[in-house]
C-alpha cells in the first residue's frame, strides 16, 4: 500500500512540474517585454514570426536529442565551423544537435542569388502537436557564383559576396529551432539578438560576423524549449530559467499563500480565471493581486488525502465541479458544498 | 577644415556603401520587384497540390503545385494562361515542411504574383516579397503588402491593405520608366 502510494506521488510530482511552468507562460504577459520572435505555428510564413507575448500555440521540441548531417561538398573545408555553430545552440539550453551521417541535412543549391539571398532554411514540424520534426527540414547554402563561402570574414559589399559559412548555419539553424526573424526596426548590428536579426536589418553591418549567440537569440530557444519542460534535467533548473528570462511568474509555497506543493489539477472558466487543485484538498484561484483558497475539509485540520481535488470541471453557470477521492464537491461563489 | 569636409564626405560614401548589398534574403521594394521579376500577373488559385519529392537530401521532401490561371500579364510575354508554380515546402497530413519560400496558396483565392520561370515550364515566387493576396471587402479590392519593403510611397506593415488599382498602377508607371513591359 505505502508502495502504490509513492509512486503515485512520483507520477502526480509531474503535474507540479507541468502547473509551474504553465503558470510561467500564462502569466508571462505581466513582465517586460522581450524581443525574440518565435515562429507562428499559425502563420508560419509570417517573416517576423510572433510575439511571445501573444500566447500559445508555438512550436517547441519533443526530445533532447537531434542529429544534422552535411549532404554538400560545399561545407568539407568548414565543417569545425558548422560544427561551431550547432555547439552555440547547444549551449544555450538542454536540446543538443550532433553530427553524424543522418538527420537534418546541411545541402548547396545555386541559385537566383538576387532573389534568394545566399542561405535559407527549412524548418519543420508537425502541424497538430506543433512539436518540431528538424530531420525534415534542410539549411541550404547558396553556392551560386555570386558568392564566396569562407570561414574567416564576412563583406557583402565585396564582389562575388564575401560570407562567413559559421554566421550563416547559425542563423538558419536558429530558424530549424522554431525561431524566425526579430523585428526589423528594432535592431541594430549589434542588438541583443544579431543572429536572428541576421541581414535582414537596413542598419546591419554588411562586414560583419554573427557567428555568435547573443541574449534575444538564447532567450528565444530557451523560450520554446521550456514550452516542453521534462526537457530540462529537473524543475527546478527550468524555473532557474524561466525565471532568468523574466517570461513570467513563479509561484511557490515561499512567494505566494499557496500552501501546498503538490498540484493535481488546473483549470480556467468563462473569465479566464485559473482555478487549481491540489493535493490537500485546497481550490485556488487567484484575483488581481492574490491568491484565495478554499478548503474542501475545514483548512485547520490535517491534510485528509481523500480530499484531494482530482479534477476541475466548470459548467454553463460558472459552478466548480470537484472530484475527490471523497466524491464529487460543486464550488460556486456560496461556498463548496458537497 | 577642407581636410574635415573631405573626410566626412568619405565617412559618408563609406556609410551608404554599407547600406546596401544582399544580406540574408531581404524584403523588396515593389519598385524592386517590378523591375526585377521576369514576370508579373494577377489571377486566380485553380488547386494546390502537394506532393513528397526528393529535394535537398531529404526523400521525402513536400513540394506543393498551384496551378494558377492568370487574369492579367502586367510584365512578360509569352507565359500560358494557366501557368504551375513550384512552391518548396507544404503541409502533408501531420507534416509541414515550411520556410519564407514555402508560401501558402489556398484555392480561389486571387493574388499578384512577382514570378521567375524554373526548369520544366514551372514558375517559381521570384521573391519572399512577391506574393500579395487580394482581400475584398464592402470598399473593394485591396492587397496585402506587409511583405513589401518600405519605400518613399508607402511605410508598409504587418496588415497593410493598400487597394488594388493602386498597386497596379504603380507597377505600370514603374514599366514605363523602365522603357514599356
Amino acid at each position: 500500500m505505502l508502495s502504490f502510494a509513492k509512486s503515485r506521488l512520483t507520477g502526480k510530482m509531474k503535474n507540479v512540474f507541468f502547473f509551474f511552468i504553465i503558470l510561467i507562460i500564462a502569466s508571462s504577459s505581466v513582465y517586460g517585454q522581450r524581443i525574440f520572435r518565435p515562429i507562428d505555428p499559425e502563420d508560419p510564413y509570417a517573416r517576423y514570426g510572433k510575439s511571445p507575448y501573444s500566447g500559445p500555440p508555438f512550436l517547441h521540441f519533443g526530445t533532447t536529442s537531434y542529429t544534422y548531417k552535411i549532404s554538400s561538398s560545399l561545407y568539407n573545408s568548414h565543417l569545425s565551423y558548422v560544427d561551431a555553430a550547432f555547439t552555440s545552440w547547444n549551449n544555450s539550453g538542454p536540446v543538443q544537435f550532433s553530427r553524424i551521417i543522418y538527420g537534418l541535412p546541411l545541402t548547396a543549391q545555386a541559385q537566383n542569388y538576387a532573389s534568394w539571398g545566399p542561405a535559407w532554411s527549412y524548418p519543420s514540424w508537425n502541424p497538430n502537436t506543433y512539436v518540431l520534426t528538424p530531420d525534415n527540414g534542410s539549411i541550404v547554402l547558396n553556392s551560386s557564383s555570386n558568392c564566396e563561402w569562407r570561414h574567416d570574414r564576412q563583406d557583402l559589399n565585396a564582389s562575388p559576396h564575401v560570407i562567413d559559412v559559421q554566421t550563416m548555419v547559425v542563423h538558419e539553424a536558429g530558424h530549424i529551432m522554431g525561431l524566425a526573424h526579430p523585428l526589423t526596426d528594432s535592431y541594430t548590428h549589434n542588438a541583443t539578438a544579431p543572429t536572428m536579426a541576421g541581414g535582414d536589418n537596413e542598419y546591419f553591418d554588411n562586414t560583419l560576423e554573427c557567428r555568435s549567440l547573443e541574449t534575444e537569440d538564447i532567450y528565444g530557444t530557451q523560450f520554446l524549449q521550456l514550452r516542453f519542460p521534462t526537457l530540462y534535467a529537473n524543475l527546478q533548473t527550468a524555473l532557474n530559467k524561466a525565471g532568468e528570462i523574466g517570461i513570467g511568474y513563479v509561484y511557490d509555497t515561499t512567494n505566494s499563500n499557496i500552501q501546498d506543493e503538490i498540484i493535481y489539477t488546473i483549470s480556467s472558466d468563462s473569465r479566464n480565471n485559473l482555478w487549481i487543485g491540489t493535493f490537500s484538498g485546497a481550490l485556488l484561484t487567484k484575483n488581481t493581486s492574490e491568491w484565495i483558497a478554499y478548503y474542501v475539509n475545514d483548512a485547520s485540520e490535517p491534510v485528509k488525502p481523500y480530499n484531494t481535488i482530482n479534477c476541475v470541471k466548470t459548467d454553463h453557470y460558472d459552478n466548480k465541479w470537484l472530484g475527490t477521492f471523497n466524491g464529487l464537491y460543486k464550488f460556486n461563489e456560496t461556498g463548496i458544498i458537497n | 577644415m577642407k581636410t574635415l569636409k573631405i573626410f566626412l564626405a568619405l565617412l559618408f560614401l563609406f556609410l551608404l556603401s554599407t547600406q546596401d548589398g544582399y544580406s540574408w534574403e531581404r524584403k523588396k521594394t515593389l519598385k524592386e520587384l517590378t523591375n526585377s521579376a521576369p514576370l508579373i500577373v494577377y489571377g486566380k488559385v485553380l488547386e494546390v497540390i502537394p506532393k513528397y519529392e526528393e529535394y535537398l537530401g531529404q526523400k521525402d521532401f513536400i513540394i506543393t503545385y498551384v496551378k494558377f490561371s492568370v487574369q492579367t500579364f502586367l510584365k512578360g510575354t509569352g507565359a500560358e494562361q494557366i501557368l504551375t508554380i513550384k512552391v518548396t515546402g507544404g503541409q502533408i497530413g501531420d507534416k509541414v515542411i515550411g520556410g519564407e519560400r514555402s508560401f501558402p496558396f489556398t484555392k480561389n483565392e486571387e493574388v499578384l504574383l512577382f514570378l521567375s520561370p524554373t526548369e520544366n515550364n514551372f514558375y517559381e515566387v521570384y521573391s519572399i516579397s512577391g506574393k500579395l493576396t487580394a482581400v475584398a471587402n464592402n470598399e473593394g479590392k485591396y492587397l496585402d503588402c506587409s511583405l513589401l519593403k518600405e519605400d518613399d510611397v508607402s511605410k508598409y506593415e504587418p496588415d497593410s491593405l493598400i487597394k488594388s488599382e493602386k498597386i497596379i498602377s504603380r507597377i505600370e508607371d514603374y514599366l514605363k520608366l523602365e522603357g514599356g513591359k
